[in-house]
């Protein structure tokens, strides 16, 4: 199951059979967020079991501009024709992360909200069962407690069927990202979004790090907007935008690291990371090289990444670091673009993108979103960070 | 799809077929399941299964090798407390060739007399491995390669019966092999993508127990 020449089509055969006699006459949900795996899910589930299938999308109110409706469009058509209802669920869920501040916290509440929508549906509409998309590295990180992945419960020992009244079937639970994406071809799932780029299930959310609050997502889904465009095409596996407080604490930095640096600012905010196995939740270092500098030292690419590392290396409660791209004078937030290369998602390395580009991607957001001061690149490999913040 | 309860089950289940079976224990470390793809991209048989294996049950199994996997666990705290019991009698007393990877190639340090402790420098993500001596394990991988590491702890001592194979300007124990036995330790992780050369560490090790 796990070879290099992976035999899709024998996986998918598999597939259908098991989801087959599980689900016999009875009826199943499956949620679809768009993203590659939970629409691959979707297409092999609607293959087994036809019109007993209950597909829905709900609408977090994380996702970007415009994506469930995007999202809605494509599954409907042929080739998929997948019958997708839009579940609009945005109050519960801003509502209650209302002053949550925790990665975590916010992680498992984005759960707990997920699965009480996801379980009323199921009992309306008389699923005895719920079909997910979770792959390898979202037990893994589960289990291995580097982040709470919102689609990871029977692994973590949540009784589903008590708690929320459905037996779970995870089909692609020892896959890892590039093999689902041979599945969905197979599948013919569509180009926009078996290529797609992978998109996390509680969104935004945990790209609007720390405090979740409206005009700040409203910011980030701009920014969001613009980095995508930019860097799409550019093979680059994930391209982002986070969004941070602009508030910082005290903290000494080494000044002897490099002449060229003009101040090192720590973030109020936090990051996930993952050192030696364990979860790491540390400082965000912001790092301001002197302007004319600038580009400079952003063309000697490993040297920046060697600098991230002996900040993290020599400063233990760290997990990343943003090198200043632009900045104006006022504004709450700070932006940091992330963009990074891999095959499996397990590990990453920074992408290294042009300086005009990244230049220009940083202007057009400090002009379009007034409430940005600062738009940052993150240098940071996973390890030691994760690829999302939280 | 988790891990099998009785680790017997499926190291039988998997000796039916005529592939090579090398288990891997998995530490609960992020990269284990790595492990496994990596070796069923080689062909061999490569169950994940749990650290509560016992030595009658790997000798009972007839295996071809076993891979010991990293994990998050202080090990030289965990030693002291005999948690690893079981598994540090597998690797003192097994003779089939064995790669012990991360917080495992610390164990096995331990195990045979080194020292570990707290990295004074950590390494995580690319780190330039400088090769020494390339033995089997390593062959074809001199002068350097980079790798990546992940680890907080390391190994401070080797123990005497060891080779030094290798080193980083940062960490100056980063691989080992046994004077005599088949077993390599590594701190690095040959198994993740961004190691460039790390399906060569593999394909070196199956070398070694095709031997």
């Amino acid at each position: 199951m796990l070879t290099s020449e992976f035999n899709a089509e024998e996986f998918i055969k598999t597939q259908i059979e098991n989801l087959r006699r599980e689900i016999k006459e009875e009826k199943a949900l499956v949620a679809v967020s768009g993203g590659v795996d939970s629409t691959t899910c979707a297409a092999l589930a609607y293959k087994a079991i036809k019109e007993n299938l209950i597909c829905v999308l709900i609408d977090t109110g994380f996702m970007r501009i415009n994506e469930p409706e995007w999202v809605k469009n494509i599954l409907n058509k042929p080739p998929l024709n997948l019958p997708i209802k839009i579940l609009n669920a945005k109050e519960n869920f801003i509502k209650s992360l209302i002053g949550i501040k925790d990665a975590e916290e916010k992680r498992k509440i984005f759960r707990e909200e997920f699965y009480k929508v996801l379980s009323d549906i199921a009992k309306k509409e008389n699923c005895k069962f719920l079909i997910q998309g979770t792959i390898a590295p979202d037990w893994i990180e589960t289990k291995g407690g580097i982040k709470t992945q919102h689609n990871v419960l029977t692994q973590i020992g949540i009784k589903t069927e008590e708690k929320y009244g459905f037996t779970l079937l995870e089909p692609l639970v020892n896959l890892y990202k590039d093999q689902v994406r041979i599945i969905a071809k197979t599948l013919n799932v569509p180009k926009e979004i078996s290529e797609r780029q992978p998109f996390p299930g509680p969104g935004l959310m945990v790209r609007c790090v720390g405090e979740v609050k409206e005009e700040k997502l409203k910011e980030l889904k701009k920014a969001t907007k613009i980095v995508e465009e930019k860097l799409m095409n550019k093979e680059i596996q994930q391209y982002f935008a986070a969004i941070l407080d602009e508030e910082f604490i005290d903290e000494q930095f080494f000044p002897e690291l490099d002449l060229n640096i003009e101040e090192i600012k720590v973030f109020k905010n936090l990051a996930t990371g993952v050192k030696g196995d364990e979860r790491a939740y540390g400082k965000i270092a912001g790092v301001k090289i002197k302007e004319k500098q600038r580009e400079n030292i952003w063309n000697n690419f490993e040297e920046l990444i060697s600098l991230q590392s002996r900040i993290i290396s020599e400063k233990k409660d760290f997990t990343r670091v943003l090198y200043l791209i632009e900045e104006k004078n006022e504004g709450k937030y700070a932006i940091s673009i992330r963009a990074i290369k891999t095959r499996d998602y397990m590990t990453a390395e920074v992408a290294q993108i042009e300086w005009e580009t990244i230049k220009k991607i940083s202007e057009e957001i400090l002009v379009n979103c007034l409430d940005v001061k600062e738009v940052y690149y993150d240098v940071t490999p996973k390890p030691p960070a994760t690829i999302e913040y939280e | 799809m988790m891990l099998p309860q009785n680790p017997q089950q499926q190291l039988n289940m998997n000796k039916k077929k005529n592939n090579l079976i090398i288990p891997v224990v998995s530490l609960e470390g992020q990269y284990n399941h790595l492990i496994s793809r990596m070796l069923y991209e080689l062909k061999a048989e490569s169950p994940l299964i749990p650290a509560t294996i016992t030595l009658n049950q790997i000798i009972e199994a007839n295996i071809d090798g076993l891979v010991f996997g990293g994990g998050p666990q202080k090990v030289y705290e965990e030693f002291k407390k005999g948690k690893f019991n079981s598994l540090c009698e597998i690797i003192a007393k097994i003779n089939i060739p064995c790669l012990c990877i991360c917080a495992a190639h610390q164990l096995l340090a331990l195990v045979y007399g080194g020292e570990v402790g707290p990295a004074v420098y950590p390494e995580f993500g690319p780190v330039e491995i400088e090769v020494i001596d390339e033995n089997e394990i390593l062959k074809g991988l001199k002068p350097s390669f980079i790798a990546w590491s992940s680890h907080n702890d390391e190994v401070k001592k080797l123990p005497n019966e060891f080779k030094l194979l290798a080193k980083s300007k940062k960490c100056l124990i980063q691989a080992v092999k046994h004077e005599s036995k088949p077993i390599f330790g590594v701190q690095f992780h040959p198994e993740v993508y961004h190691t460039v050369n790390g399906k060569k560490i593999f394909e070196n090790f199956l070398g070694i127990i095709k031997r």
